[in-house]
């Protein structure tokens, strides 16, 4: 018996159809790309799965191999994109939509297939006349057919029928159509536009880096508290009070300038840049130093002149401890913080916040976008 | 010009006297002038001859034709002669023979010939007139001139006519002043004129030659007197046998009225007549262009276009009239076209139309060649330019008409306007015009695709011209005549035509028998016949298995009652010719009425996949927007995303329904579709708007039903109603459309808007009606059961005042049925809603809304108790009243008598006085001090009479007070009432409120309005395209 009938038969007795890995009733698997003999029923002996069945491919007269039939049968249920992206992952030759279709009515009980080619069946008698032969060959027309066409003139076809038994000019509805596409895709951007509204802002924020050196007196513990109330806690203690470990990886600062022109402003504090992606050298508006060359060593500009070209550079020390060398050499500004007397705090972070909003007004590149 | 009237070639001797010697004379035979004048002028010159013997030999040389001698003679005169007299005279002679030879070259049409005699006529006519330029001669020679040497000229010929008439000013009879005269009026027009001066002419010498009668024919003619015309031309003949010129006119005469009887039997007779003096005039003057011009055109009729050619050449060289030449011209070009020399009938045509530009046929001719040459953009050019000039030329019309109609591009508006204009002037011309069927037939085609109706009209003028005529109608035009008036609905005219169109089919003829063999099954399908529709599809197929068309509409037919074979065939045919478009609508139709729904829409995917090689096919556009608007409208929306989703959905489908309409400018239904979006948008006025212009164009229910929803949802529901109903009127049988649920819901919202029950017990009469159509449908069920619930509600919140016990147990009943209802629909296969949803609505109708309801009914009933004591009291206080009425009735009827009874005592008092006044007046005379008594007396009474008016009106202001507390009674009466009315709305508000459930009652409210805003989404109709009409059906035969 044909293996398409077989199947036909299982599927009409539902009755459990077994993928075998070997010509073995016991060889079962579970999978259709691991199967290589397939049995429909228990009195029949396994075919093997690959062999060419008698349902074709119209255009070239290919057959279809049994296990692209079956699997186009087990996902009958599914779109014919995901079928199709199926086939391919699993290396099986996939049924166009038509022939999908055609082959899962045929399955589930429809008489006959046009695909399916060879079939021994039953005809019932006086059951054929030319009027539904499906042998009739359409694209030969007879001579009568043909002068139809030649000589007679349509006049309505499947587009002139719709205009109606009398003709009326519909033009002027362009109009209507375009406000109506106006008005609802304004909505839909909307929504849009809001999703992404966040992300924008999120990514604009100017970044201020600071030292990892131990001998840092601003760390991740104590900035914070430093650039937003203008109170220095030393780093051990502020580490301490924090509970030890290492401090956050990253800041949110929210600083209201008394400059008008700069408002309420976002800054991101970091001390590592491993997580940097190249667009975010551009936001960097200042950079902590102890003074220490290596500090730079993975930044964009490694050379300390270059970088404190770029950004602004502040180097941190007690009142009373020596200069440090990189005030004269690197181009950074000195800031110093008493040891003691917390009063003075204030003052030395307004006059910090000064100085690196007249820098960043007047050489950071980002600023005139920003404005 | 002595001697001028002698007779020719007579015998006559002039005797010379010789010089000197009196009595003796030489003798000249004139007879036997010699060939050479040289001896003669000597002798002349010998014999000292006076001017008249010069002058006289001169004339026998000129009469014999010897001109150069003539002339030879005059110069030897005018050497010898010297007196002025004499030279005047012979100067003049010579130049009157050179005008003679000048007319002859003109004659001949040797212009240099011409121009060399006229510059010797003026040489020896300015010398005369330097002699004397007021002699008659000189005068009348100089007129002369003038007319030879511009014949068209007006300044020329006006010039020649001042000399004419100082001629006749000097000599009142001088014929050839009048001649001549009559020769410029004529050329100008003037033949009334130009008649009278040829009739003076004659009367002053009937002799004379040339004939003045020719000129009073041709005057005639033109005034249109030929009868008069044609006796002053016999009269020449008589005269004159020998005179052939006027043997042309004669011809021209009787060809003339040959060519007015046409039909009838005297036409021979005047023809032949016409054709015998032609041909004598020819044979004797071979050369006269008008006997040439009549000769030619029979010639051209016995096809001797050869012969017509010669003649017309002989026309051309020797006519100086410049119609005749355009004439002669024009059949040249005839006969050359007949030959089938385009080239040269082109030329000759050109050239008619050179000579004369207003000569009608010869422009004709020029565009027939064009036509021919396949020049058809020159061609038309012509025939306008031949319509514009001759507003009435039917011919350039029709030419033009069908020029237009033949282009590959048609300007099928010009077409059509040239050809009506063609039939108004048919129409309104006196003349009989035959209009050829094939014109009616090619305005109908012209119209088909415009105005269908006016088609149809043109074929049926093609089909009466045909049988007025007893010509055979052919079953091609009865088939284009049946195929229109299918496409207005004529469907069982359509049907007898095809019939009649098989009964003249001649045999073995197999196209056609198939053609109207489909368009018979058409017929019988639109008429219902679908078996015999489908019968005759059969039989079609099994003769020519490849005729598609019959293969849809089979198939077609056979989805009311669909099998296996149906599916799988209409499968094939789209698999076999699925470049066919008409193919691939139907295959999409039929997919857009599948009702399993894959995750992906064969039908789009067969719309798109359409439109990916035909980018331009209009139906599949319409129907691709029908589907993304069907997606559109099925889309369950929970949140905003899908908000969005479905949004972008119908931002699809009316995309799809701009490009159609884009493409195709007047498709409704893809108006209807774009209507149909924004009414889901909400903006029913502009829905409305596009479905009323729609509606003109798409006879259909579904387009009153959507606007009939756009009516109710404007609030304008009497008018929804009225459209629902004529839908109703139409369709009502089978309710295929669902107008009834339709009406119901309008009534429904109406009632509520409104308040008012009757309309709701309306709506719920179309909600059954509608069940009672479609028992099986549980929708309808549920209709019913909320309209019943919502009824109930308007009943229940009614004020007491304004409805009753009775009222409230019909709600009563309403209520119970709508609650059966609910809890039958829960347990229902496919409910309309969740079954969560039906049975909380049934609970809250049961627990909550029937409570309500009861206590409604019990307060109802105190409430009318309440009212029926209140009438019981103010019965007994109106009886009360009344007695209270009659008894001041009779108070104040008493109070009228006391005063009637003072008023008594009040006169007698003043009669007494009176009395006392008249006997104290016979006192007063006898004291004065008496008078002043009386009175002071006097003044008393007054003031007496004063006090008594006083008193009277404190009794009346006492009586009225008395009125005005009787009044207030029953104020205050109804004041009481009105307080205890008030009493008991407060206890009645106060229960309302105790009982009132606000949440449950929002929760409702709010589910009502979704319920009814989803029945709305659900009813407005799809913009449904019915397939029958969309197949190849409307063949027409072109021959």
């Amino acid at each position: 018996m044909d293996s398409l009938l077989l199947l036909k038969k299982s599927i009409a007795e539902k009755k459990d159809v077994k993928l075998l890995a070997s010509s073995e009733a016991t060889s079962k698997v579970e999978k259709i790309e691991d199967a290589q003999y397939i049995l429909f029923d228990e009195n029949t002996s396994p075919i093997l799965i690959d062999e060419p069945t008698k349902f074709i491919k119209l255009e070239n007269d290919s057959h279809f191999s049994l296990r692209s039939v079956y699997f186009a049968w087990l996902l009958r249920d599914t779109s014919i994109a995901e079928y199709i992206q199926q086939c391919s992952e699993l290396g099986i030759q996939n049924l166009t939509f038509l022939e999908r279709t055609d082959l899962i009515s045929w399955l589930e009980g429809s008489s006959d297939s046009e695909h399916i080619i060879g079939l021994e069946k039953p005809k019932p008698e006086g059951s054929t006349d030319a009027a539904t032969s499906m042998d009739v060959d359409l694209h030969k027309k007879s001579e009568e057919v043909n002068w139809l066409f030649e000589n007679t003139r349509t006049v309505s076809n499947h587009n002139s029928v719709l205009h109606g038994i009398k003709p009326i000019d519909f033009i002027s509805l362009r109009k209507d159509v375009l406000d109506y596409i106006h008005a609802n895709k304004a909505t839909a951007s909307a929504h849009a536009d809001e999703q992404e509204r966040p992300a924008k802002k999120r990514n604009r924020d100017p970044i201020i880096l600071l030292s990892p050196s131990a001998s840092s007196l601003l760390t991740m513990h104590n900035i914070k508290k430093f650039l937003e109330e203008g109170i220095f806690v030393p780093p051990a203690e502020a580490a301490h009070a924090a509970g030890g470990g290492r401090g956050p990886e990253l800041i949110a600062l929210s600083h209201k300038s008394s400059n008008s022109k700069f408002g309420t402003m976002r800054f991101i504090i970091v001390e590592g840049t491993e997580k940097f992606k190249p667009d975010y050298w551009d936001r960097v508006v200042c950079v902590f130093t102890t003074g220490q060359a290596w500090q730079f060593r993975d930044y964009k500009w490694s050379e300390p002149h270059q970088l404190f070209h770029h950004v602004k550079g502040f180097l941190v020390q007690y009142v009373g401890d020596p200069p440090h060398p990189a005030t004269h050499d690197w181009n950074v500004e000195g800031i110093f913080v008493e040891r003691l007397r917390r009063h003075t705090d204030r003052e030395v972070v307004s006059q910090l916040w000064d100085k690196l909003e007249r820098w960043m007004e007047n050489r950071w590149p980002l600023w005139n976008g920003r404005r | 010009m002595e001697g001028f009237t002698l007779e020719t070639h007579a015998s006559r001797i002039i005797e010379v006297p010789l010089l000197g010697q009196e009595d003796q004379s030489v003798e000249i035979d004139c007879s036997s002038l010699p060939s050479d004048a040289t001896e003669l002028c000597e002798i002349l010159v010998n014999e000292q001859a006076p001017r008249e013997f010069w002058t006289k030999f001169a004339h026998e040389y000129y009469i014999r034709g010897l001109r150069e001698q003539a002339i030879l003679i005059l110069k030897s005169g005018l050497e010898t002669l010297k007196d002025s007299e004499s030279l005047c005279i012979l100067n003049a002679n010579i130049a009157a023979i050179y005008l003679s030879m000048a007319r002859e070259a003109m004659l001949k049409k040797d212009t240099d010939l011409r121009d060399e005699q006229l510059r010797n006529v003026r040489t020896y006519l300015e010398a005369a007139n330097n002699i004397d330029s007021k002699s008659e001669i000189n005068v009348l020679l100089h007129g002369i001139y003038r007319i030879l040497l511009n014949p068209t000229d007006k300044e020329s010929l006006e010039n020649a006519a001042r000399c004419f008439d100082f001629v006749l000013q000097k000599s009142g009879g001088n014929i050839l002043g009048f001649l001549g005269k009559a020769r410029i009026l004529y050329a100008k027009g003037n033949y009334r004129s130009a008649l009278k001066l040829y009739q003076r002419a004659l009367v002053s010498n009937p002799q004379f030659k040339p004939d003045p009668r020719i000129g009073i024919g041709l005057c005639f003619w033109n005034l249109d007197m030929k009868t008069d015309a044609l006796s002053a031309w016999t009269r020449v003949q008589q005269l004159d046998p020998k005179n052939t010129v006027v043997d042309t006119y004669i011809g021209l005469y009787y060809y003339d009225l040959a060519f007015q009887n046409v039909n009838n039997d005297s036409f021979v007779q005047n023809y032949g007549k016409a054709l015998q003096h032609i041909q004598r005039a020819f044979k004797t003057r071979n050369n006269d262009p008008v006997a040439s011009s009549i000769l030619e055109r029979y010639v051209y009729s016995k096809k001797n276009y050869e012969g017509c050619i010669k003649l017309a050449e002989n026309v051309i060289q020797n006519s100086f009239s410049s119609s005749l030449i355009a004439d002669g011209y024009y059949w040249m070009g005839r006969a050359y076209h007949q030959m089938g020399n385009n080239e040269k009938a082109m030329a000759s045509y050109q050239k008619a139309k050179a000579a004369d530009d207003r000569h009608l046929l010869s422009s004709v001719g020029i565009g027939q060649i064009q036509i021919l040459q396949n020049d058809l953009t020159s061609a038309k050019l012509t025939f306008e330019r031949i319509a514009e000039q001759n507003q009435s030329c039917f011919e350039a019309l029709v030419v033009l008409g069908c020029l237009h109609a033949s282009d590959s591009k048609p300007d099928l508006t010009k077409a059509r306007m040239l050809l009506d204009r063609a039939f108004n002037l048919v129409g309104s011309s006196k003349l009989p015009r035959v209009v050829d069927s094939d014109l009616y037939i090619t305005q109908a085609r012209l119209w088909e695709k415009e105005d269908t109706k006016k088609s149809l009209g043109f074929l049926t003028r093609a089909l009466d011209f045909l049988e007025s005529a007893h010509m055979s109608v052919g079953p091609e035009l009865l088939n284009n005549i049946a195929v229109l008036q299918y496409h207005l609905g004529l469907i069982p005219e359509a049907h007898g035509n095809i019939i009649k169109a098989k009964s003249v089919l001649p045999d073995a003829n197999p196209e056609l028998s198939l053609l109207l063999d489909y368009n018979l099954a058409r017929c019988e399908e639109e008429l219902g016949n679908t078996s015999v529709a489908s019968e005759a599809y059969v039989s079609i197929l099994e003769k020519h298995p490849s005729f598609i068309d019959a293969r849809i509409r089979k198939c077609l037919l056979q989805l009311s009652n669909p099998n296996e074979e149906t599916f799988k065939e209409i499968r094939h045919i789209m698999n076999a010719d699925s470049q066919n478009l008409e193919v691939r609508a139907f295959f999409g139709w039929y997919l857009s009425k599948q009702k399993r729904r894959p995750v992906e829409d064969p039908e789009v995917r067969h719309c798109s996949q359409t439109l990916r090689h035909w980018h331009d096919d209009i139906y599949s556009l319409v129907q691709l927007g029908n589907a993304y608007m069907r997606q559109a409208r099925e889309f369950r929306v929970h949140n905003d995303r899908e908000k969005l989703k479905r949004q972008k959905l119908y931002i699809k489908a009316i995309q799809s329904y701009d490009q159609a309409i884009k493409f195709d400018p007047k498709n409704a239904h893809a108006a209807q579709g774009i209507a149909i979006i924004l009414a889901q948008n909400r903006q029913f006025s502009k829905a409305l708007l596009i479905l009323s212009k729609v509606r003109e164009a798409i006879k259909d229910a579904t387009t009153l039903i959507n606007i009939g929803n756009c009516l109710a949802e404007l609030k304008q529901f009497s008018r929804a109603i009225e459209v629902f109903e004529t839908v109703y009127s139409s369709t009502g049988e089978s309710d295929t459309y669902g107008v009834l649920s339709c009406l119901g819901r309008v009534w429904l919202q109406r009632g509520r808007e409104s308040k008012n029950v009757d309309y709701l017990k309306e709506s719920v009469r179309y909600a059954t009606l509608a069940l009672e159509k479609n028992p099986e449908n549980p929708s309808l069920l549920f209709n019913v059961a909320f309209v019943q619930f919502q009824l109930c509600e308007l009943i229940r919140q009614k004020p007491e005042n304004s409805r009753t016990v009775e009222d409230l147990n019909f709600a009563m009943q309403q209520l119970d049925a709508s609650i059966e209802t609910f809890t039958k629909l829960v347990s229902v296969e496919h409910p309309p809603y969740s079954p969560t949803s039906i049975e909380q609505r049934a609970k809250m109708a049961k627990n909550t809304t029937k409570r309500q309801l009861e206590r409604a009914i019990q307060a109802q009933i105190e409430y009318e108790k309440s009212v029926a004591a209140k009438l019981e009291d103010a019965r007994i206080q109106r009886e009360k009243e009344k007695a209270r009425r009659l008894a001041e009735e009779e108070a104040l009827l008493k109070e009228k008598q006391e005063r009637e009874r003072q008023l008594q005592e009040e006169r007698q008092k003043m009669q007494e006085e009176v009395l006392e006044w008249r006997k104290s007046q016979q006192k007063a005379s006898e004291d004065d001090m008496s008078l002043s008594d009386d009175e002071e007396k006097q003044s008393g009474k007054k003031k007496k009479k004063d006090r008594k008016k006083r008193k009277s009106k404190s009794k009346q202001e006492s009586s009225d007070s008395g009125v005005s507390e009787d009044d207030e009674i029953p104020l205050s009466d109804a004041r009481n009432k009105t307080k205890k009315r008030r009493v008991n709305r407060r206890v009645i508000s106060e229960e309302y409120t105790f009982d009132q459930d606000s949440d449950a009652e929002g929760n409702q409210e709010e589910e009502v309005s979704r319920t009814i805003e989803e029945k709305q989404d659900n009813d407005i109709t799809d913009n449904q395209d019915d397939n029958k009409e969309l197949n190849l059906f409307s063949e027409e035969d072109e021959e």
